[in-house]
């Protein structure tokens, strides 16, 4: 019986395990139902939300950058296209992808230009490149997983990439042969690419051929656009190109140093920019508006809508207020005089380098030309340096005796008509200080006729309070004196910023011993810029008005036509900085002087502008300048600059102008550089405007 | 007459018309996954009909020897896979590549078949278990602890001969299959509770001790128990979804596509999500995405009625065919582990392993074995089906 009830209980036993069991299954399966209920029903909308959830991307399409016009609407820089492949990865491109387009590319386009470049571009390919592109051939990357270490497979992904081309044997990488290289050199620059930013992949020597296959066959190449990019251009060479300036390359794109800036005012890292002169100061308006494309991609990356959301437009155009055929004339003309001075007394001007000048308009500050001629001694040939008239400052000599007349009548320790008795002044315990020679009695305007030292130091000294000189006693004068004079002249634009359109000026150097200051008033102390003393005899020549003097006239709206000059966008108006206090009646005392230096005999630049027909009137200088030894100091030569400043006509100036001739040896028949420069400088801008004059008459005769 | 009834036999309607259901399921997700472009130029429903059609062919052979064969010859086969799995285990990688990290597939080169025994050793070790615990149970009717206890020795040595190799191969996901089909089959072998349920005991410390090592102490693990790093971050990430340092990427994708699905799915040729691989291993979450909840709970029932028939039919063959019944009770669980395992991981409430959802996913093993199982259930009907007619008669 027993026995029975066991064998029963044994029996039963499996059944209820099972139902127990299967109980168990029916809870979990429940579990399952409920949860799939959670995450499909429950928050299914918010899964579904996170597929819809797209992401804009903005593409920027650059454009040509504006072009630079001279006054006369001549073309200074130009874009020239260049046929340019382009390539824009889509998001999440793979380096697989990559691979594949540059193979299809290889079939179109050679990454160099002849067997030279090829052997060239081909040294450029280094073992990594070629273990790069190994890897990714056919099942080769498998096979180098291999080759891992069961350690060497727990590595990150970056590591282990790193292993994995080490693996790479270099009998495997020698089996390359000259069409993977091809290969190898597009796929390094697909490489470069950003996601969503064109990045060029070849733009130097496209052959219309190359350009025409890509375009053909573009819809096979994922990313690959061809397009046209540009270079600048300079028709006219040299010809004061380094006063225009350089944008970066593509490769460098926009300068690290400054690369938040830029990329806050919605550069790509790879923009070309303005890095100096013009280019840089115009920048913002050279360089255009970019197309702006915003592509819509969802979660799997597709791009399901390109919208232009900013349409492109050109850099706009400058118009220059340099008139580049008188520009290149007085480039010659600088560099002939230079040439002249070295040439004729090599020893005595062995130091000599520069020839710096600059034209401008003195009622409007528009800069008509500027030079800067320099001798390179290494290399003996003869250099556009132009901005030199901006940052090199020189000691001026007496060209700035009207600005310290000026301030004498100002300060009210002189008036016109004052005369003071010209004869060495020895102060005791300090040298001798003349005029070129004692001139006697002399009034205002024969002083600045005749260039007196003699009549600058009693008003200098005169505005330090002392007004009893007596020959070989001590003086006394205020030490405020020197700053005092430093003021009067900071309203001609001496000794501070022209304000000029650039990105960099120099002001000068300013000296820190007030006991300097009879030097100071004759122009043998601070050191000014040739644009500095061009602004000086401006504010004279037009009556007292600082103008800023600038490079650019108007700025155009840019229009598809080559060549041509859109609507006028903004004119640039000349700009008064400031009017200098001292009254009309003295100013025009001073230009009568500055006639008289120019015009009547005995003048100091008669012999040259006697008789000239324009009514020229300014201002010469000759300032003691040594030379020192860079490093040690040592004192090399005593040299003279040789200055000059002045405008015609006198009594309705149109063009002043500034010559800095600096070091040229000390010596009697010296060669009158700057005097030289300046004679044919203003003969040229008057037989220019004759030339002009016959032409427009010529025209309308055609007509 | 007799001869049409004894035909009738083979004709289990019940089974035939789950197993067109989970074919035109498992067809119509692959389908639907197809339709991502990222498929372009694969035809993995016509490799899967394939697969199918020749285990059904499989199924129809099955049919002709009878239990008492089959199980004579359990040993053999089950022998035969062991060996397999251990040719797999010393194979060099150009016939044996491991993939994932997992060294599962005879994979020779230049073939376009990859073998994984692991799945056919499934259905062995079943076989095998239920000869070995049906002839036990005939040798000692009375059950005593002492025989109980060899009947658990012989279970476990007949497990752990399979997984010695399995685990060696990183395959984590199919040595668990393993050892919860023991687990499923000492439980129902009628042993006393009392060793059963020391057993749990010890193996539920054993194992809730292993995860807490490996979410205390990861590094420890990995340093001295020898579990890989990805087997750790899919604990920890079980754990903690938060756990940043695995790859969850694909498990995100699939929840997003499930639950995207919603009530009523998007229907074929509309999904949205592409989840790398998603005919294997995800191919419920395809499902999902493409029917719905309506779809994917209407499978969860699907895989429920078919545990149900093996239930009912294991208890039925129990009277007469111990052996019969503890096929049934094996291929039992091994369905149960496979789909709650892969429907839990693709739910979120179990962790990530690389196991197939049987029937439905894409898989020449998984298809070819899982239909051998069902060939060895179908004979079991057909022979249950055969039991009740004379027993009526």
């Amino acid at each position: 019986m027993a026995k029975i009830n066991h064998k029963k209980g044994k029996k039963s036993r499996v059944p209820i395990r099972l139902n127990i069991l299967f109980f168990i299954v029916f809870l979990l399966f429940s579990v399952l139902i409920v949860q799939l209920g959670i995450v499909q029903i429950l928050k299914g909308e918010e899964h579904q939300k996170e597929i819809d959830r797209t992401i804009q991307d903005r593409t920027k399409i650059p454009v040509p950058r504006g072009k630079i016009f001279d006054r006369n609407h001549n073309i200074v820089v130009d874009n020239k296209p260049i046929y340019s492949i382009t390539y824009t990865p889509p998001k999440g491109v793979q380096a697989k992808d990559r691979l594949e387009v540059a193979k299809d590319l290889s079939k179109y386009i050679k990454m160099y230009d002849d067997k030279e470049d090829k052997k060239k571009k081909f040294k450029t390919i280094t073992d990594r490149d070629l273990k790069e592109y190994w890897f990714l051939l056919g099942k080769n990357e498998e096979k180098v997983i291999k080759r891992l270490s069961k350690k060497e497979k727990e590595l990150d992904n970056a590591k282990q990439y790193k292993v994995m081309l080490k693996k790479i044997k270099d009998d495997e990488i020698a089996q390359l042969d000259e069409k993977d290289k091809e290969i190898i050199l597009i796929k390094k620059e697909l490489d470069k690419a950003y996601s969503l930013t064109p990045q060029i992949v070849k733009n130097k020597g496209v052959t219309p051929e190359e350009y025409a296959l890509v375009a053909e066959h573009l819809s096979e190449l994922p990313g690959i656009n061809a397009t046209t990019d540009w270079n600048r251009e300079y028709p006219l060479k040299d010809t004061l190109k380094n006063l225009l300036g350089s944008i970066t390359t593509e490769k460098r794109g926009i300068p690290s140093e400054n690369l938040q800036d830029y990329l806050a005012k919605g550069y790509s890292r790879n923009d070309r920019v303005g890095i100096s002169g013009l280019e840089k100061e115009y920048e913002d308006v050279l360089r255009g508006r970019k197309e702006q494309i915003e592509y819509t991609t969802n979660k799997k990356g597709d791009v399901i809508a390109a919208k232009t959301v900013v349409e492109g437009e050109r850099g706009k155009d400058l118009v220059l207020t340099i008139d580049m055929e008188y520009q290149k004339r007085l480039d010659k003309i600088v560099q002939k005089h230079l040439k002249n001075a070295i040439q004729q007394h090599p020893y005595q001007n062995r130091f000599l380098e520069d020839a710096l000048a600059i034209a401008m308009n003195p009622k409007t500050g528009e800069i008509l030309a500027m030079s800067g001629q320099h001798y390179n001694r290494k290399k003996s040939k003869y250099e556009n340096h132009a901005y030199k008239v901006l940052y090199d400052a020189h000691r001026p000599g007496s060209v700035i005796k009207g600005a310290t007349m000026l301030s004498g009548y100002q300060s009210g320790v002189t008036s016109p008509g004052q005369q003071f008795f010209d004869a060495p002044i020895k102060i005791a315990g300090t040298k001798v200080k003349k005029s070129v020679s004692s001139m006697g009695w002399v009034n205002d305007i024969d002083a600045l006729k005749r260039s007196s030292n003699v009549y600058m130091f009693y008003i200098a000294m005169r505005m330090g309070g002392e007004y009893n000189y007596r020959p070989n006693k001590s003086i006394k004068f205020n030490n405020s004196a020197l700053q005092e004079i430093r003021n009067y002249y900071s309203q001609f634009g001496l000794g501070v910023p022209t304000g000029v359109d650039y990105p960099y000026e120099a002001t000068g150097y300013k000296g820190d011993k007030p006991k300097n200051l009879l030097d100071f008033s004759i122009g043998q102390y601070d050191t000014y810029t040739t644009i500095q003393l061009g602004q000086y005899v401006s504010t004279i020549a037009n009556g007292g008005y600082r103008v800023k003097p600038h490079f650019v006239k108007e700025i155009h709206d840019p229009v598809p036509k080559n060549g041509e000059l859109g609507p006028l966008f903004k004119e640039i108006n000349p700009e008064i900085l400031n009017k200098i206090q001292m009254k009309d009646s003295w100013i025009d005392r001073v230009q009568e002087g500055f006639r008289q230096v120019y015009q009547t005999p005995g003048g100091t630049a008669y012999r040259t502008f006697g008789g000239k027909s324009y009514k020229p009137a300014g201002k010469t200088g000759t300032a003691e300048n040594a030379v020192f030894h860079e490093i040690t100091g040592e004192r090399l030569a005593d040299t003279n600059n040789y200055v000059l400043v002045g405008y015609a006509p006198h009594d309705d100036p149109e063009i002043a102008f500034a010559v800095v001739v600096p070091n040229l040896g000390v010596m009697s028949g010296q060669y009158p550089a700057s005097q030289k420069i300046g004679e044919e400088l203003l003969d040229t801008y008057f037989q220019l405007k004759k030339e002009r004059v016959q032409t427009d008459k010529n025209d309308e005769q055609e007509d | 007459m007799k001869l049409s009834k004894k035909h009738s036999h083979y004709m289990q309607y019940d089974l035939i018309i789950i197993l067109i259901l989970f074919i035109s399921i498992s067809l119509l997700g692959i389908f639907s996954a197809e339709h991502m472009e990222q498929y372009a130029g694969k035809n993995f429903v016509l490799k899967q009909a394939v697969w199918y059609t020749i285990g059904i062919g499989f199924v129809v052979m099955l049919q002709f020897p009878d239990l008492d064969q089959l199980k004579k010859a359990s040993p053999y086969i089950y022998a035969f896979s062991v060996i397999l799995l251990f040719a797999l285990f010393i194979s060099p990688a150009s016939i044996a590549e491991p993939v994932k990290g997992a060294k599962s597939w005879f994979n020779p080169k230049g073939l376009p078949l990859s073998i994984q025994p692991s799945e056919f050793g499934k259905i062995a070790f079943i076989l095998f278990l239920a000869a070995t615990i049906s002839k036990h149970k005939e040798k000692y009717e009375l059950a005593t602890i002492k025989s109980d206890i060899m009947l658990l020795g012989k279970i476990i040595g007949i497990l752990l001969l399979p997984i010695a190799f399995i685990s060696q191969e990183a395959d984590f996901g199919s040595s668990m299959v393993y050892v919860f089909i023991a687990g499923v089959m000492i439980l129902v072998s009628g042993i006393n509770w009392k060793i059963i349920f020391t057993l749990i005991l010890g193996g539920t410390a054993v194992i809730a001790g292993t995860f807490w090592i490996i979410v205390t102490f990861p590094e420890l693990s990995q340093d001295i128990l020898g579990f890989e790093q990805y087997q750790i971050d899919r604990v920890l990430n079980w754990f903690d979804p938060t756990y940043q340092d695995s790859d969850t990427y694909q498990f995100d994708l699939s929840i997003m596509a499930l639950g995207s699905g919603q009530l009523f799915g998007k229907g074929i040729g509309n999904l949205e999500v592409y989840i790398p691989e998603a005919h294997s291993d995800f191919i419920y979450s395809i499902i999902g995405e493409t029917f719905g909840f309506v779809g994917s709970s209407l499978v969860i029932l699907l895989y429920f009625i078919l545990l149900y028939r093996l239930l009912m039919l294991g208890l039925k063959t129990y009277e007469h065919s111990k052996f019969g019944a503890y096929i049934c009770f094996g291929y039992l669980s091994l369905i149960f582990i496979h789909t709650f395992q892969n429907i839990g991981m693709i739910v979120g409430v179990m962790p990530i392993t690389g196991i197939p959802l049987l029937l439905l996913s894409y898989g020449g093993s998984s298809i070819l074995a899982t239909m051998i199982g069902f060939g060895l259930i179908y004979r079991v009907a057909v022979e249950q089906s055969i039991q009740d007619e004379y027993l009526f008669k």
